[in-house]
This record gives structure tokens, sequence and C-alpha cells, in this order.
């Protein structure tokens, strides 16, 4: 695949408002996952999530329609770093598992369909139109950069800005807490004392161009996708289908394993999960994978989110040629060919990083960076 | 985008039927249960079991049914499974599954085995398991002026070599009564493929503009497969 550049970054997250705030949380090994406070009266079996802080949702508009608003701060901040382009002509790629999910629960026109808030996000950011909504689960925000990449190098798009985002949510937490997939305090991702995930709420924005001179010296260069088509919701047991996605992601770059300098994981927090993304990479990488880090244990699992704040942070540490630590993981009990990053580590070379997901459904993405 | 993609198969679940370029053709009154069945339906019409049919929401037993009639096990070669994508769009999404959640929520009864199908690519998963098909999984969402998108992503992925052969779908089930959605009860399934892979092609291509699948579904009901 040819490359696609990086013209603009843009977040919301536990941390606050923008991509500093994310990057500042992420490499000072923060955690934004606290007692549950907005969410406090949800019926779920766990203390603790990632929520936005009460006074960011306040300056966003509030948490009556929060996805909407960090979405389009998120999106915001991308245009402006790219330079506030002429925004008619950019076209919008949305992921959200479940977008806005009102009228479910309570009053609301939501219904938890990504493509009418997408629509909605386009109008007030005022793009050229949605080129679609993606809604794969845990992976919808690398199949969202992927599709994005394809208009691009098609040549049908010059511009698209991609942008994920989920809130935390009653029917979200309640449903997690029934598959007893949460851990009950903080999520603790490879650690031999995991039980579960974390929820969390982020948007993530990152706008994607044709044009070289408006790169951020950061470019998509590999894009691969898999279904373990083996269960909905439980991962293969090898790790074969993130296996399969995350070497088509390194071929289609043109590259071998060899030239992978950093993985940004999945990194959920579940037993299964992390173990078999730790097998699936040991198929590719064989017997040491290079440094390998998640923040999901600093952000909650953000959902429909993580493709794209986990992509800025991939790319933020191949530009400070620093991995971040697995916060919360003290003790790793899978496979010993996954190089976890304990602490901070200087990277001898950053050129070249993998970002991997998963989700329900099977479904399974990847993505190389360079920088 | 130079490629033409082929439609090597079809296969369609509604009010009225489960049909397919397999040569299945039957009327859900046939069946006596309305669409898209129950439990039984994949033993009645397929004469063979499946296991975990029974405990499918609504949205995957229509989508599992589809790829059936359009005859996937038969048309897509056992090589290519690992390199045949699933494109699927949907304009309800899974608010089917969502409102029967809500529902279980509201109870204080809360339905943990229903949530995993409140994610409209849980349908994908379970054809995907059930035919091998290992490609790039995409779930869209849509509204009606972008239907035809999941052809349009389709045809992306054969001409950039990202997957060998497609299965491309429209899925839209919600049967209870919804102050703003209207009831409906569709799965259309295409295979799509290039045109030098070698594949037999059953249909015409009809573009991926918003009558699209409006076309493909023409073509079943023009040229109806003899059972």
């Amino acid at each position: 695949m040819t490359a696609v550049r990086v013209a603009g970054r843009g977040a919301v997250s536990a941390f606050g408002i923008g991509r500093a705030a994310l990057l500042d949380g992420v490499f000072s090994r923060a955690n934004g996952i606290q007692a549950r406070r907005r969410t406090a009266a949800f019926a779920t079996p766990t203390a603790v999530a990632a929520e936005l802080p009460a006074a960011d949702i306040e300056r966003l508009g509030g948490a009556a329609d929060l996805v909407f608003h960090i979405a389009c701060a998120a999106g915001r901040e991308a245009l402006v770093e790219a330079g506030s382009p002429a925004t008619a002509r950019i076209g919008l790629v949305f992921a959200s598992t479940k977008a806005d999910l009102s009228g479910l629960l309570d009053r609301g026109a939501g219904l938890g369909s990504p493509a009418r808030l997408a629509e909605r996000i386009a109008r007030e950011l005022g793009l050229h139109g949605v080129l679609g909504a993606v809604s794969c689960a845990c992976a919808s925000g690398l199949v969202a950069l992927s599709m994005a990449a394809r208009h691009i190098l098609a040549g049908e798009q010059e511009r698209v800005l991609v942008l994920g985002a989920d809130v935390l949510h009653e029917f979200v937490m309640a449903g997690f807490g029934s598959l007893s997939a949460l851990d009950p305090q903080r999520c603790r991702p490879f650690d031999v004392h995991r039980r579960g995930i974390s929820l969390g709420e982020a948007a993530g924005a990152l706008l994607l161009s044709r044009h070289a001179d408006e790169s951020l010296g950061v470019t998509l260069v590999g894009h691969g996708g898999a279904n373990d088509a083996c269960h909905v919701t439980g991962p293969d047991r090898q790790g074969a289908g993130l296996a399969l996605a995350a070497a088509r992601a390194i071929a289609d770059a043109g590259l071998t394993p060899a030239a992978i300098d950093l993985i940004h994981l999945h990194g959920t927090g579940t037993t299964a999960n992390d173990a078999t993304e730790a097998l699936g990479l040991a198929t590719v990488f064989g017997t040491r994978t290079p440094p390998a880090f998640g923040t999901k244990g600093q952000t909650g699992h953000t959902l429909g989110a993580p493709g794209l704040i986990e992509t800025i942070v991939a790319i933020e540490a191949l530009q400070r040629r620093l991995a971040p630590a697995n916060v919360g993981l003290e003790q790793s009990d899978v496979d010993p060919a996954l190089d976890l990053v304990l602490q901070p580590r200087a990277l001898p070379r950053a050129q070249h990083a993998l970002k991997v997901a998963s989700g329900f459904g099977g479904a399974q993405a990847a993505v190389v960076i360079r920088a | 985008m130079t490629t033409i993609p082929i439609v090597a198969a079809l296969g369609i679940v509604d009010r009225e039927r489960i049909a397919g370029s397999s040569g299945i053709w039957r009327s859900w009154s046939s069946l006596g249960v309305p669409a898209p069945g129950n439990g039984r339906t994949f033993r009645a019409v397929f004469g063979r079991s499946d296991e975990t049919f029974r405990r499918l929401d609504r949205l995957s037993r229509a989508v599992v049914l589809a790829g059936e009639a359009a005859g996937i096990g038969t048309v897509v070669p056992a090589a290519w499974r690992d390199d045949t994508a699933l494109v699927f769009e949907t304009t309800v999404g899974c608010l089917d599954s969502d409102l029967r959640f809500a529902r279980s929520l509201r109870a204080e009864m809360c339905d943990a085995p229903i949530f995993p199908y409140t994610l409209p690519s849980t349908c994908l998963g379970e054809l995907a398991l059930r035919h091998g098909l290992r490609g790039p999984s995409i779930c869209l969402s849509t509204t009606p002026s972008a239907c035809g998108a999941a052809l349009r992503e389709a045809a992306h992925l054969l001409a950039s070599g990202a997957a060998k052969c497609v299965v491309a779908g429209l899925v839209d089930v919600l049967l209870d009564e919804h102050p703003s959605v209207a009831p409906v009860c569709r799965a259309l399934i295409a295979v799509l493929a290039a045109p030098d892979a070698g594949l037999h092609a059953t249909a015409q291509w009809a573009g991926s503009g918003t009558d699209a699948w409006s076309a493909l579904q023409s073509w079943l009901e023009r040229e109806p497969p003899l059972n």
C-alpha cells in the first residue's frame, strides 16, 4: 500500500480535553481510571471507570449529548493542527460501537446508530459528508482508518477525517457487567492477577491526507484485517485472527516483522484476550516481539475510540523514541515472547509501529505507522 | 477503481421468503413461522442441523439463513476462505436486540446472552465462523441515503487486493413496534469476486449506488432459481 499521510490529530479522554492531555497522562504513567462519579448510579459490578473530568464535560456543553460534543471537539483539534483546511471537501469516516444511546433507556433519538450521529457531526464540522460509519465493536477505530485510507488511495478523496467516539452509558456498563468481563477495580492488562476490563470514554481523531506537504511526518503504510471465525465473543485460542491481521498489515506495508520497532497492544485486561493476543503476536514475531505496550490500564477501554487514541499514542511513542510502560502490569503470565514494557524504555530505532485491535464478532484489525 | 466485481451468488431473507441462487426458495407461510424463523428453521429449510442457530438473535438468524440461501459454502472455494472478507451495511442496526436488552435492564433481569448481539458486527461473526471466512470484517451503519455502502467498500477491498472474495450484505431486522422506526425484515447477501478470479457470474453487478441492492433483489425475483 502507498502511504497515507497523517495531517492532524485530536483527542478527548479521561485525562481531559486535547491530545496534549492524553499524551501527558499516558507518558507520565497517570491513571484516568478512578472511582465512578457520574456513572455511580449505574448498576454494574465495578467500582471504577475512566470518566471524562466533570469540569471538561461542562466546558464541552454538559453530559447530555456528550458523545456528539467530544467527537466534535476531537475533530476540531485535528483540523486545527492540520492548519484548518477547507472542510467542505473533507469526508468523514466515523467509528463507534453504540454512538448515541439515547432513546433506549431514556428519551432521545440516537438509538445507538453511528450513522445518525455521524451525519450530525459532519454537519457540525462543515464536512463534505459521511463516507462511512463503522461499527465493528472494539476494532471499529482501526477498521475506520483503513477504510479511509482506501478511499484516499483510490483517488476518491484528498482528505478524510477519521473520528472514533464512545461514552459511558448504563446500557453498556450493565452489559459488560453481565458477561463478568469487568475488573471490580482498575484493570491490569497482561498481569497475572488481571480480572477483566475497565470501561472508559473518549474520542479520537486523525485527519488523513494524500498530500505529502500536509504530513506531520507520519504516514499509515500498512493495513490488515481478519476474522477469528471461531466464536463471537471469545478470541481464537492461539490468537490466529490477530496474527493474520498483523501479518497482513506488515506485508501490506512492504515490510517484514523485523522492521517493526514498537507494538501498541489491544490489551483489554481479560484473561483470554491478553493471553491470546500474546500468542498471536508471537506467531508473527517469533521468539521475541518488539517492545510492546498498551494504554487501556490508563484510559480504560473506550470501545469505538481506542483505534484512534491509541494510534495517536503510538505516533507519539515513535516521535519521542520512547515506549511507555504498561500501567497496572507487575507480573505477566502471558507468552514470554511478548516483550511487555514494565518501565518507560528508550527505543534505539523508532520508525515503524504496529497497532492492533480486536472486537466481538471475531473482528481483528492492524495498522502499521511510519514516523 | 477499475475492477468491476462479478456477482457469484445471491441470497435473501425477507418477510415473504428465504431464497437464493443455491436453489432455495421457501415461503414463510409454507414453513409455518414468521420471518426470520425460529430455532427449528435452519433444519426445516436446509435439512441439516446448526448447533447454535437456536440461540441467535433475529438479525443473525436472517444473515445466516440468507448466507445459506446464497450457497456460500459451495460457491466460495475452501482455499479462498482465509481471503474472503465480510462487508455488511445496516440502517436499523441491532435495534431489535437493543430494545430486548433495554427491556431486561428495566425489569432488573439483565439478559446477558443477548448483550453481544447489541453490536451489529456480531452477525458477521456468526456468518464467518459457520463458513470459516477469515478475511477483513467491516460492518457499516448507514442511513437510507447511503444505501449501497457495503457494495462500494467490497469493490474497494477487491480492487486493492485486500480480499479475493467478499460476502457483502444488507441487513435490517426490527420486528417489535417502535414509535420512530418501521418494522422491517430483510437480509440480502451477495458473494462478490474480481472478474478474473474464476468464479461463475450468477447475476450482473449493479454498481454501488442507492438502488444497487434493489437491483440485485430484482434479479432474484425475475429469475427465481428452481428448487
